[in-house]
């Protein structure tokens, strides 16, 4: 009785030929699908679309810091000024582009939103450019008085249309520095002017290893951009 | 190797319709009404869980000073159980045990569920298990890694890999069996899915060659895990300064508890599935009695390990650790489960040295279970009662689990069953293959005597 | 996700009138504080830092950017702003320093300059802010329930005709701005009388010296000048007017520097053990009404006449001891604001005759105005002869705190016209007809006296949330002002045209030099009034079975008027750690007696009154005697305040409002048999023989100054020394000092974000608080000594909390902090089982999401908001550890001694808590360390912890077992 079916098997093959190569391929995309899921969100975080970079956003105002730093050579401080006092280096104050712009081109009708806001008091909605998330304690004015100049992190805004952010801005692109510069960065010299468009120091310029140096690890240390 | 493992001299067709009908013979209402319990179970635990995760591990009775409770005693407990199919697997296999041949495959089945089990908890008590792959190390955006002083990313290394070579073993065992399936099963359907799975086995001798080097190297593979694993997993005790855990001893003391609850578990499983499947003849009192013995050695070795601890409590001169054993435990908040723990495992082992015991299954089979339950008394006695009463009076407190505590283990139990019983209806459950070389040996050996 | 409490959250940006949260009054001039200045500010805030989630990438940040339109020049955003205020309770001031982002004030601290502050705080003060943010806070004036305009009332209000039977209620003040408004209100309304009336009543002392020298006086202690204190069932440390001042001068004088300094030492008969009590070098339970027997019988033996007062062998040895220890040192003797007016004049007696006046006690005129003008009973007694045709209330909640006796609501019920006003709805302002919303005093202008007389300044830290008056404003209206202005009333008072000055004075929160000098008045006291004062109370007719009770103010929520506010609902009380409700305290006699234990629901009935009560059990306690906490059982506040605890005042007698012996009101206690689990956070009191807080007497002290000696230093290792280089930040405790009274802690919560997790939260170990006061009693034969332990993350130098760590979310930075990384927290839990000090505090829900958006305000900026699933706890306060940093380094130089001070430190009144860095030689932390008596909790385990604790020193008399 088992003999029975036993001999079944010799009715007809339960598989065509080139089932094998079937057979292999599945094997191989198989191991593929296992794989991807660990390779591409690690691709993925690291593209520029998850960074957010090169994406020159639209204002409500054309502001265009070419015409307002190469042509009028503005310095950065003059309008973002709490970038030396405080964490945040701030948007200015409608009333600060008013300083000028009540004395020249008070009639332009690009600049009708910003007179809006200023007589109406409601403020001018911007778009944000660059974001770090909220768990991250960065402070502007601290890296500004050790030399670290703007265009280090926020590119070169001066010639920038419309400003994008040209750094990835994750934790990885600021470990970087922060262990490359082994924060000796000594405060900006007097002899060197404030930061600007065009000032470039930079960490580069101040970047001496010195691994004694106290600065090394509060640098690194978690507590440094995380409390 | 004794005719005593084999009852009758089958031929090799009746063997094969004994051990591969149990996939296509039918299964009566019995079956359904078990499938439609542990089904139900499962779904309960699926649904507690998606409940734990949405509302966060609150809903648990873990609280401070006891942060971890039954999350990781079900996590203990289950990958201890899994330890005992791979020591048949593997360890009796180098040994040459021929008794293993017909309980092994049962009792890997029983590892791979008992480990899936356990893998459930790792993530499960994680307050954002969303991010539980940062237990694993790999080039992150952050440039932070794991930190390999903690025992809890070799946890999660061991359970993989423990989990990865076992799959694999178990299945390598499989593949000759499936391919007989392929060969015999009764419709052309499921002759072509167990095709699919049987990798176009053909019964060659070089075939044959390749498989049994490829076994042994798996099994060679597979023994230092069964004393890694669970040495990894006491770990995550042993290296905490929370007196009952920061001892050295615990590594051993695992892995014996652990390999003890696994034939315990194996025997509550083997018997019923004798008695369904009428298996008597290759499942005999031998094996029985052989499983009952090692739960007797590995208990032995367990009661060793408490009445170190109690020893050592004692002899280090260290207050908090000498409350932690003497006091607490027996005389604190939950001291019935130290009981339990106590009675079942040092005590019912002990049943063991009488011959009865071990071969009569009205009294083996109830046995195992209170081993099974005085095992995971035991994890909650280690981690429960030890947190409850640390070095700090201001902050003792007393742990009182929640129905979703409960509610979750009872969904393992019914989930690891319903696996259980897929399996029982799916693959043979005992190896056909290896028991028709042990029927040859035996027969050749009478033949050759005779 | 874990976030920064960022404003998107806290008010959606955009048009401001569309925010409910926000009703009329947004439309200001941009130059002030404003709301609007402060919306856009908060918007500006958001967009800069945006709302990003420890899963940034799970989560879209903010991407907009609201710039205001003018920025006020003394504003920045990211850059807080500090101002000095003052904070009033019952009439006296305490100086404040608050903390200002962006426009929104989120943390008091006690003002230096300040004569009852020093810097320091009490729990009150801490937790007051919240109660600015309360989401229940009525928006705007009511008329019976229905909304009306504030501005048309005050003017109707001005414009009436002098109004007969015009009868204002309340707390009392000491606010010489209100005493000018006052008199003008009884120039307009000539029949116009004012009723001071607060449920904690101070009018005993009054009584008391006036019963003396003949005029209400106000003692003033120093505390820091006498050998010997006696306190007659006063809680000077934590529950008295001046407890904040008096607590860092009696601290001075117990601080040993060495064994061979000199301390004070302490006698203190109570009732049930306070933290003063806690204290004590010889404490004695006594029952309140006994305490006037004990003062009668230290004075006879001081005047050495033959002591006819029958008291027990223990009291007897302890009046005998109190009196020789009084008679040889500098010695003074103070008494409890709830004890009656003979208790007062025998403590004056007892002063005047071991010549403590004049060295440690003066006397000054009263802060408050008219101490012992009519109070409630006189307002209920005009309202029962019909003579009451107008009723103001302010604050003032008699409706919840009268006596029964009294039942005030049925009074109020009579009085045709009753105008309520107060910050938040309570159970009288529910009752009566108009309610004007009050001003929260970080809102409001004004200026009131401490207890020492000093003028201080209220000026407001943000425009009112709501439509709001102040009393000035208030009392003006009824003076015939039909627009009213605080600020222009004070400016009127204070700038004398010299706006300099006024700027100077408003910086510096205080009128310097307006204290008055304290004097010795003249004894004016017949013989025959002296003789009654003297003689023997007679013995209580009532048998062993009669019970007193003691009634006290809530260590947490007063006298019930701060109920509504979470954080001091939550606060351990400092001798039975209860949280979330009160109980019945009793001794353990007392409590087997009843067949009671801890968490047993007893009834309690006094006259026509009953209540249910858990009991708790307090070894030290009185026999024969039950403590009550007033302030709970609210039924018509806030939602956090009601339905907590049960309310007890119903059971206070009107004779002796704060106890009620066996005898007068037939007090009964009997066992309910249900039981209802009290939420407490610490459920064992002792040791169990592990030297966890040791202590030891001045004698044995002196003999082996280094009895810890064996409880700290390093165990061998080969781990590398973290000691070197960078700052080493590091902290000490003095436990001697330490009276348990959890201003810290409530601090420490104010700082640092951390959420209320409810009475059930508690109940299941889950509270949150960073900083915890360990409270451990030993039994010495019969006295109870009482040590506290404030427990924070000790920083161990070698952390069982780190190598635990998968993903390294805790870690040693190089300046010695055990850092906790929120974000990168995956919720192990590990290194809290690993943590010996059990420190470490879970996320077990997300506690901070149900948070309404106006407590939100409240959110300190530079403190990770943490959400479910990660671990917390004490930081050593690192966001201003690296503040001060970043400041250093802009500025190139080293972080200055004293330069970080962490919450708990800054809030400490005794001033126990010390931080600094150990490179700092010479400054207080680093002295303490020095100290023989110096220790490590669990040092064996060497962890070697960066916070150190000193040893308890009492200063028993020896000639007392």
């Amino acid at each position: 009785m088992p003999c029975k079916s036993l001999c079944r098997t010799t009715v007809s093959p339960l598989y065509p030929r080139w089932s094998n190569t079937v057979y292999r391929a599945a094997i191989c995309l198989l191991v593929l699908m296992l794989a991807s899921p660990i390779v591409l969100p690690m691709l993925y975080v690291r593209s520029t679309y998850n960074t957010n970079q090169f994406v020159p956003w639209a204002q409500p105002i054309d502001f265009d810091h070419r015409h307002h730093v190469r042509d009028d050579g503005i310095e950065c401080l003059y309008c973002h000024g709490s970038a030396e006092r405080s964490a945040n280096a701030g948007v200015p104050a409608t009333s600060v582009c008013m300083g000028c712009h009540t004395q020249i081109w008070n009639q332009s009708p690009l600049l009708e939103v910003v007179r809006r806001s200023y007589f109406s008091g409601t403020p001018i909605n911007w778009k944000r450019v660059h974001q770090v998330p909220d768990f991250v304690y960065f402070n502007h004015s601290v890296h500004v008085a050790r030399g670290i100049d703007c265009v280090t992190c926020h590119g070169d805004v001066g010639a920038m249309a419309r400003v994008e952010q040209v750094q990835p801005l994750t934790m990885g692109w600021c470990l970087d520095c922060h262990r490359r510069s082994q924060g000796t960065s000594p405060p900006r010299p007097p002899a060197l002017p404030a930061p600007t468009n065009s000032w470039s120091a930079s960490v580069g310029m101040f970047a001496k290893p010195v691994a004694h140096d106290r600065d090394v690890t509060l640098l690194t240390t978690c507590t440094a951009c995380h409390r | 190797m004794s005719s005593r493992l084999l009852i009758g001299r089958p031929s090799d067709a009746e063997l094969g319709e004994q051990l591969l009908g149990t996939t296509w013979r039918p299964g009566g209402r019995g079956w359904r009404i078990a499938f439609l319990i542990t089904g139900g179970l499962t779904v309960l635990l699926i649904s507690l869980i998606t409940y734990t995760i949405g509302t966060g591990i609150g809903v648990w009775g873990t609280m401070i000073p006891v942060a971890w409770a039954f999350a990781i005693i079900n996590f203990v407990w289950w990958i201890g159980i899994g330890h005992a199919g791979t020591f048949i697997s593997a360890i009796l296999y180098l040994f040459e045990q021929g008794w293993r041949t017909s309980i092994n495959r049962l009792a890997e089945a029983m590892t791979l569920f008992a480990v899936l089990q356990a893998a459930i908890f790792p993530v499960l008590h994680l307050g954002r298990p969303w991010f539980a792959y940062w237990l694993f190390p790999y080039p992150s955006q952050m440039e932070v890694w794991p930190q390999v002083k903690s025992a809890l990313p070799w946890d999660a290394a061991a359970v993989s890999t423990y989990f990865t070579v076992s799959l694999l073993f178990w299945y390598l065992g499989l593949i000759p069996d499936l391919a007989s399936l392929r060969d015999h099963a009764p419709t052309r359907r499921r002759r072509f899915i167990y095709g699919l799975f049987a990798f176009g086995w053909n019964g060659k001798a070089t075939t044959w060659r390749h498989y049994r080097a490829g076994y042994l190297l798996l099994a060679g593979l597979a023994t230092p895990l069964v004393l890694s694993v669970h040495s990894v997993v006491s770990s995550d005790f042993a290296i905490a300064l929370v007196p009952g855990w920061h001892s050295t001893i615990f590594p051993p003391y695992f892995v014996a508890g652990a390999i003890f609850s696994g034939f315990a578990m194996v025997l509550t499983l083997l018997i019923p599935v004798r008695a369904v499947f009428k298996l008597h003849n290759v499942i005999t009192e031998k094996h029985l009695e052989n499983c009952a013995k090692l739960t007797l050695v590995t208990g032995l070795i367990v009661a060793y390990g408490y009445i170190l601890e109690w020893f050592l409590a004692w002899y280090s001169g260290e207050t908090a650790e000498w409350y932690e054993v003497w006091v607490a435990r027996p005389t604190g908040p939950g001291l019935v489960l130290f009981y339990l723990a106590m009675s079942c495992n040092v005590l019912v082992p002990q049943l063991f040295w009488w011959k009865r015991a071990r071969t009569k299954v009205w009294l083996l089979w109830p046995l195992s279970l209170l081993i099974n339950l005085g095992m995971w008394s035991e994890r909650f006695m280690i981690i429960v009662q030890s947190l409850e009463r640390e070095y700090l009076p201001s902050m003792w407190g007393d742990y009182l689990p929640t129905w979703v505590d409960l509610g979750i283990l009872l969904g393992t139990l019914g989930f690891f069953t319903f696996l259980f019983l897929l399996f029982l209806r799916l693959v043979p459950i005992i190896s056909l293959s290896e028991m028709r070389d042990m029927k040859h040996e035996i027969v050749h050996r009478e033949r050759g005597h005779g | 996700m874990t976030h920064r409490p960022r404003d998107l959250r806290v008010l959606p940006a955009g048009d401001p009138a569309e925010d409910p949260e926000f009703p009329p009054g947004v439309d200001e001039p941009p130059s002030e504080l404003d709301r609007r200045a402060v919306m856009k500010l908060l918007a500006a805030g958001a967009g800069l830092a945006g709302l990003g989630s420890i899963a940034a990438c799970m989560e879209a940040p903010s991407k907009r950017i609201m710039p205001r339109v003018v920025e006020p020049p003394e504003l920045t955003p990211g850059v807080p702003l500090e101002y000095a205020t003052s904070m009033v309770l019952d009439g006296f001031a305490t100086g404040l320093v608050v903390t200002a982002h962006e426009a929104r004030p989120t943390k008091v601290e006690g003002n230096p300059d300040h004569p009852a502050s020093l810097g320091a705080t009490n729990q009150l003060h801490q937790a007051s802010i919240l109660e600015l943010y309360d989401p229940d806070r009525p928006r705007g004036a009511l008329e019976a329930g229905v909304p009306t305009s504030l501005e048309a009332l005050l003017r109707s209000i001005a414009r009436r005709a002098p109004m007969p039977g015009l009868w204002f209620l309340l707390h009392p003040q000491s606010s010489p701005l209100g005493a000018d408004l006052i008199d003008r209100v009884r120039a307009r309304h000539p029949t116009a009388r004012f009723a001071w009336y607060s449920a904690v009543d101070r009018r005993s002392v009054y009584q008391g010296a006036r019963r003396v020298f003949g005029r209400p006086l106000e003692p003033q202690y120093r505390f820091d000048l006498a050998d010997v204190i006696v306190s007659l069932d006063a809680d000077f440390l934590a529950a008295m007017a001046n407890s904040v001042r008096w607590s860092r001068d009696f601290a001075n004088r117990r601080r040993l520097r060495t064994p061979e300094d000199r301390m004070s030492r302490l006698y203190v008969a109570e009732p049930c053990p306070s933290p003063t009590g806690s204290l004590a070098d010889a404490a004695l339970p006594a029952r309140p009404a006994e305490i006037r027997t004990l003062a009668a019988a230290i004075l006879a033996r001081l005047e050495g006449r033959a002591d006819d007062h029958a008291l027990s062998p223990r009291h007897e040895r302890w009046t005998a001891a109190a009196a020789a220890d009084l008679r040889a040192g500098r010695g003074l003797v103070v008494a409890g604001d709830r004890q009656p007016a003979e208790v007062h004049a025998l403590a004056h007696l007892i002063n005047a005759a071991i010549g403590a006046n004049g060295t440690t006690v003066a006397f000054t005129a009263p802060a408050v105005i008219d101490p012992l003008g009519p109070g409630l009973s006189e307002l209920a007694e005009e309202i029962r002869r019909g003579g009451v045709q107008t009723l103001v209330i302010v604050e003032a909640n008699p409706v919840y705190s009268a006596p029964a006796a009294l039942d005030f609501a049925a009074l109020l019920a009579r009085v045709p016209e009753t105008i309520c006003s107060a910050v938040t709805h309570h159970e009288t302002s529910r009752r009566c007809r108009w309610f004007i919303p009050l001003a929260h005093y970080l809102e409001s202008w004004g200026d009131a006296r401490a207890y020492d007389g000093t003028i201080s300044m209220i000026q407001p830290l943000i425009r009112p949330m709501y439509q709001s008056a102040t009393l000035p404003e208030l009392l003006a209206a009824f003076a015939g002002t039909e627009q009213p202005d605080t600020h222009r009333m004070l400016l009127d008072r204070y700038e004398h045209g010299d706006p300099l000055a006024w700027q100077r004075l408003l910086q510096r929160g205080v009128v310097t030099g307006s204290a008055p000098r304290g004097f010795v008045p003249p004894i004016q006291l017949t013989a025959g009034d002296r003789q009654a004062l003297v003689a023997p109370t007679p013995a209580e007719p009532t048998g062993d079975a009669a019970i007193e009770l003691a009634f006290a103010p809530s260590h947490a929520v007063y006298d019930g008027r701060f109920a509504g506010i979470s954080w001091l609902q939550e606060m351990p009380k400092p001798i039975d750690k209860i949280t979330w409700g009160n109980a019945a305290l009793l001794s353990p006699a007392t409590a087997e007696a009843l067949g009671v234990g801890d968490d047993d629901v007893v009834r309690i009935t006094a006259g026509k009154a009953q209540v249910e009560l858990p009991v708790f059990v307090v070894p030290g306690h009185a026999d024969r005697c039950a403590t009550l906490e007033l302030g709970y059982g609210r039924w018509a506040a806030t939602p956090t305040a009601e339905g907590v605890g049960a309310n007890v005042y119903p059971l206070r007698p009107l004779a002796t409002p704060a106890y009620a012996t066996g005898a007068q009101a037939g007090v009964r206690i009997e066992p309910t048999g249900r039981r209802s689990r009290l939420a407490r956070t610490q459920e064992h009191f002792t040791q169990y023989g592990r030297d966890l807080a040791p202590t030891a007497d001045l004698e044995t002290y002196r003999a082996q100054p280094d009895f810890t000696a064996h409880l700290w230093g390093d165990q061998p290792t080969w781990l590398p020394d973290k000691r070197h280089g960078t700052p080493q930040w590091a902290m000490t405790i003095d436990t001697m000092i330490c009276s348990g009274c959890s201003a810290c802690v409530v601090a420490c919560q104010a700082e640092n974000n951390v959420p209320v997790v409810g009475a059930d939260g508690v109940r299941r170990n889950r509270e949150m608080h960073w900083l915890r006061i360990d409270t451990y009693r030993e039994d010495r034969g019969d006295r109870v000594e009482y040590v506290h332990q404030p427990m924070l993350c000790q920083h161990c130098e070698m952390a069982p909390c780190e190598y635990v760590c998968p993903v390294y979310a805790t870690q040693h930075s190089p300046d010695g902090l055990n850092e906790m990384i929120y974000n990168r927290c995956i919720g192990t839990r590990f290194c809290s089982n690993n943590c010996p000090y059990k420190v470490r505090r879970f996320n077990f829900f997300d506690y901070t999401e149900p948070t309404p958006a106006p407590l939100r305000l409240q959110y300190n900026p530079n403190v990770t908001v943490r959400a479910r699933g990660v671990m917390e706890k004490c930081t050593y306060c690192v966001q201003r550890i690296r503040s001060a940093e970043i400041r250093a380094r802009k500025a190139n130089r080293e972080i200055q001694p004293g330069e970080v001070v962490t919450a708990c430190q800054q809030a400490c009144p005794t001033g126990a808590i010390q931080f600094g860095q150990l490179q700092h030689e010479g400054t207080e932390m680093v002295e303490r360390r020095k100290q023989a008596r110096h220790y490590a909790v669990l040092h064996d385990l060497d962890t070697r912890p960066r916070t150190a604790y000193l040893a308890k020193i009492s200063n028993p008399n020896p000639r007392l077992p």
